[in-house]
């Protein structure tokens, strides 16, 4: 187990507070990275890249993801962006944000958040003690995303 | 270069994260796995996982779990600020007193005891411990890190020395840069008023498992004019080149920083050289012309020894120069941290040791009073600590540390803290703290000195008015360093909309460093008012800080903090003179502060609005003052920001502060505009 070096380093290196966050932010992360093999992205969008944006993510989330930078879904590499929430999102695949801002109507994007909120495509949620996910079906018709009905199966909700 | 044998251990920056850490239980108890080690794992799988935490809070759950009066500011809120300084940055934050004192001096403390040579803050860059050992504390102008290159700054109001070291008497301020494969290329680049400008950019990748970065900035800040003589400051300029490598294998990390810094300023000083005294009635003013330079190097190697035990290390060595036309000094410090720690049961033990040697040099130029004994000095500390954070129940934590200090130059002492932390529901904690702190030596405590610092006129003989300046004549050690009893008590709310943090706290400080008033020496054309350092007891504090933010709509949000303080010195008021009050005085710090700060998003541009209503100082005549701070930022083009930042726009030109030595004028901080350009890869 590797919990013990990485506290400590988080420590020195990043910050404490988002370290109890790590679980969460693990598990998030392969939340996300189980997502993006469940969606389908509209075809002049497909390229050999899938480009992964974060909004001004807390330092220890942005450590998790970046285990996804450079990994392949399918035929396409990840790449990761970090962005402010003025950025344009038109060119990532997937938009992470913790923050509960609305996120622009761009199409082609997947809109992940922590909470249910105009704009989002999938939304997660923490019920009891496991994290579940509410997937916001209209909205990725509008985005033109695919997702696959064993994805919509294992979210809490699907509007 | 140092000697290690007689080297002292300080791991300072460490234990803030650390603390940090160990005051959140959910997460150590679980022992989770990181993202890497879940990634291939079927969705099924992962949504039988337990998540470590209790709530859905979504802000950092460490702070809110945390058993300490603590706040950050993040990346964003620092881009945000538009800020250039850190120092300007700090003053976002809750009972943070800040305040300039010319283009390149701050006056900074948490909880009061303000003023250029402040004192009983402990303040950290990656962990490394910043206080000078000349006075014990932080030369904020060597501390010109490009704002882009930091990742957070975290504040712990109140006593923490036990675990982060012993300056941290009133505070400390955690600055944690960006790890070494944060960004790719980038290149920020600003001017505005003035002639001021900033530049900085930025180089990093990854070969292998070694990820790297290099960064470089450079800087103006445009001088101050001074209130009643008119002048002008020179420029303020300054340059900063840092490199880190971060090395991570199974079960160890490695992590190497470097840095460079150089800087040119010319503050005005009080002209206390005997030949200027004589000449003039008034204070004669004295543009220093200072030059520094300096460097650091810093390793830190984590090891996880068990499943339970881990083992940090760190090693740091730094050493800066300033050169000017009143005094040159030199100072280095070695520091060596060891920590151990482990997270068993309810459980999380942290024991360690750190060391700290730090030599110093520093001497009048040219006739300009400033004399330590010796020259060069040598400092050491070495201390051992331990803490306990046990969790008694599912709602309560109890934290119990405990450390000792044996310094070479002053006598040995405890430090001490009982922590106590309520999970009331869901959303809302209360948390109750008492602790001991302690200052740390200083070579102006410690060594024979004779320091002048103010001039001023003297009657020797009814009727006869004569220039004269005081000086600090000091044979004796202070053997006993500031000494501080602190009992807090807080309180959190986190809802989704709105949350809220405040607390309240009584301190009584020992020990203060203070003036006494020995005698006049009668010198040709003017006279010496002698003073030796004398300390201050029972000097008590009462205050509250606090913080809240309100998501009042999607794209907006609003925050608001603010502190309010009360100092009481009975010594002083039992008429123990005025110089005695004076120095207790000119630590004082506003009654009250306040801070507005609204957030949104109108189209593609993100707009930050900060109003701040700092209290005037009384005892030094100082004005109470509003402050407007407005930031634009849009992105013309993917990869490209531009900002439109504002600063000190409300109110014409204002004095915050005046250097409490060397005095000469008040400087007064304007209005000032930066338009700031980013380009990112």
């Amino acid at each position: 187990m590797k919990r013990g070096w990485r506290l400590i380093l988080g420590v020195l290196v990043l910050s404490s507070s988002a370290l109890a966050q790590q679980p969460m932010a693990a598990l998030k992360v392969a939340y996300v990275y189980n997502f993006t093999k469940f969606i389908d992205w509209p075809a002049a969008d497909s390229g050999s890249v899938l480009t992964l944006c974060l909004i001004e993510p807390d330092p220890e989330l942005e450590v998790q993801f970046r285990a996804l930078d450079g990994r392949s879904v399918g035929e396409a590499r990840m790449r990761l962006l970090r962005l402010s929430p003025a950025d344009d999102i038109s060119a990532c695949h997937v938009l992470y944000s913790e923050e509960p801002l609305p996120v622009a109507g761009d199409s082609g994007v997947l809109v992940v958040t922590d909470q249910s909120r105009p704009g989002s495509v999938i939304n997660f949620s923490v019920t009891g003690q496991k994290l579940r996910f509410d997937i916001d079906r209209g909205e990725a018709r509008r985005r033109g995303l695919k997702i696959s009905s064993r994805l919509l199966r294992l979210a809490r909700e699907v509007r | 270069m140092p000697d290690w044998k007689s080297s002292c251990l300080c791991l300072p920056g460490f234990y803030l994260g650390l603390a940090l850490f160990t005051f959140t239980g959910d997460a150590v108890a679980q022992n989770p796995p990181a993202a890497a080690d879940l990634l291939e794992l079927p969705l099924e799988e992962l949504m039988a996982m337990d998540v470590a935490v209790t709530t859905a809070a979504k802000r950092p759950q460490a702070f809110f779990d945390t058993p300490a009066a603590i706040s950050v500011l993040t990346a964003g809120d620092l881009r945000r600020s538009g800020v250039t300084h850190i120092a300007d940055a700090l003053r976002l934050l809750p009972g943070v007193q800040v305040a300039r004192i010319s283009a390149s001096e701050w006056a900074v403390s948490v909880r009061g005891l303000n003023g250029r040579f402040a004192r009983y803050l402990q303040v950290l860059l990656d962990g490394r411990s910043l206080y000078t050992p000349m006075f014990s504390g932080v030369n904020w102008d060597e501390l010109d890190l490009a704002i882009e290159d930091v990742e957070r700054i975290e504040v712990v109001r109140g006593p923490g020395g036990t675990l982060w070291g012993a300056n941290a008497v009133n505070g400390v301020i955690n600055i944690v840069t960006k790890p070494a494969h944060a960004d790719g290329a980038r290149i920020v680049a600003g001017a505005g008023d003035r002639g001021r400008h900033v530049l900085s950019g930025q180089w990093g990748g990854q070969h292998g498992t070694v990820k790297y970065r290099l960064s470089a900035s450079d800087k103006r800040e445009p001088g101050l004019q001074g209130e009643d003589s008119g002048l002008r400051e020179d420029d303020w300029r300054s340059q900063r080149l840092a490199g880190r490598l971060d090395w991570s294998g199974e079960g160890h990390r490695f992590s190497l920083s470097l840095a460079a810094l150089h800087s040119q300023d010319s503050p005005y000083f009080a002209d206390l050289r005997p030949a200027s005294v004589q000449a003039s009635n008034a204070t004669a003013l004295l543009p220093i012309n200072q030059e520094k330079q300096g460097y650091s190097f810093q390793g830190t190697w984590l090891s996880e020894l068990t499943d339970v035990d881990s083992l940090a290390l760190r090693l740091s060595y730094d050493w800066t120069e300033r050169e000017s036309d009143a005094v040159d000094w030199e100072t280095s410090n070695a520091d060596l941290d060891i920590e151990w720690r482990r997270q068993q049961g309810a459980h999380d033990l942290t024991l360690g040791l750190n060391s700290r040697s730090s030599r110093s040099r520093a001497e009048g130029v040219g006739g300009y009073p400033i004399v330590i004994v010796p020259e060069q000095g040598e400092l050491n500390t070495m201390s051992f600590f331990g803490q306990d954070q046990w969790r008694l129940h599912p709602d309560w934590d109890l934290v119990f540390g405990l450390r000792y200090d044996n310094q070479s130059e002053a006598q040995d002492h405890w430090q001490y803290h009982w922590r106590g932390l309520w999970r009331a529901s869901e959303r809302q904690r209360w948390w109750l703290a008492t602790s001991r702190a302690r200052g740390t030596p200083s070579r102006i405590a410690t060594d024979p000195s004779e320091i002048g610092f103010a001039q001023t006129q003297a009657e020797p003989f009814p009727g006869v008015m004569v220039p004269a300046r005081i000086l600090s004549v000091n044979q004796e050690n202070v053997l006993s360093s500031a000494d501080l009893r602190a009992y807090e008590l807080g309180y959190r709310f986190g809802g989704d909309r709105l949350t809220a943090d405040l607390t309240v706290f009584h301190h009584r400080y020992d020990n203060l460093l203070a003036a006494e008033f020995i005698g006049l020496r009668m010198q040709p054309g003017h006279v010496d008012i002698l003073t030796r350092f004398d300390t201050l007891d029972d000097v008590r504090a009462e205050g509250a800080e606090w913080a809240f933010s309100w998501r009042f709509a999607e794209r907006w949000l609003l925050q608001y903090n603010g502190s309010v303080i009360n100092y009481r010195n009975d010594s002083v008021d039992s008429g123990l003179g005025a110089l005695r009050a004076s120095a207790a005085a000119s630590a004082e710090v506003p009654s009250n502060q306040h801070a507005l700060r609204l957030l949104g998003q109108v189209g593609g541009v993100q707009a930050t609005l900060t109003v701040r209503r700092i209290a005037a100082l009384d005892s030094v005549d100082i004005d109470a003052y509003t402050a407007l701070d407005a930031t634009l930022e849009w992105q013309p083009v993917p990869g490209w920001r531009v900002a439109l930042i504002g600063r000190n726009l409300i109110e014409s030109d204002h004095v915050e502060a005046e250097r409490e030595a060397f005095f000469a004028d008040r400087f007064e901080v304007e209005p000032s505009v930066l338009l700031r350009l980013e380009w990112r890869q």
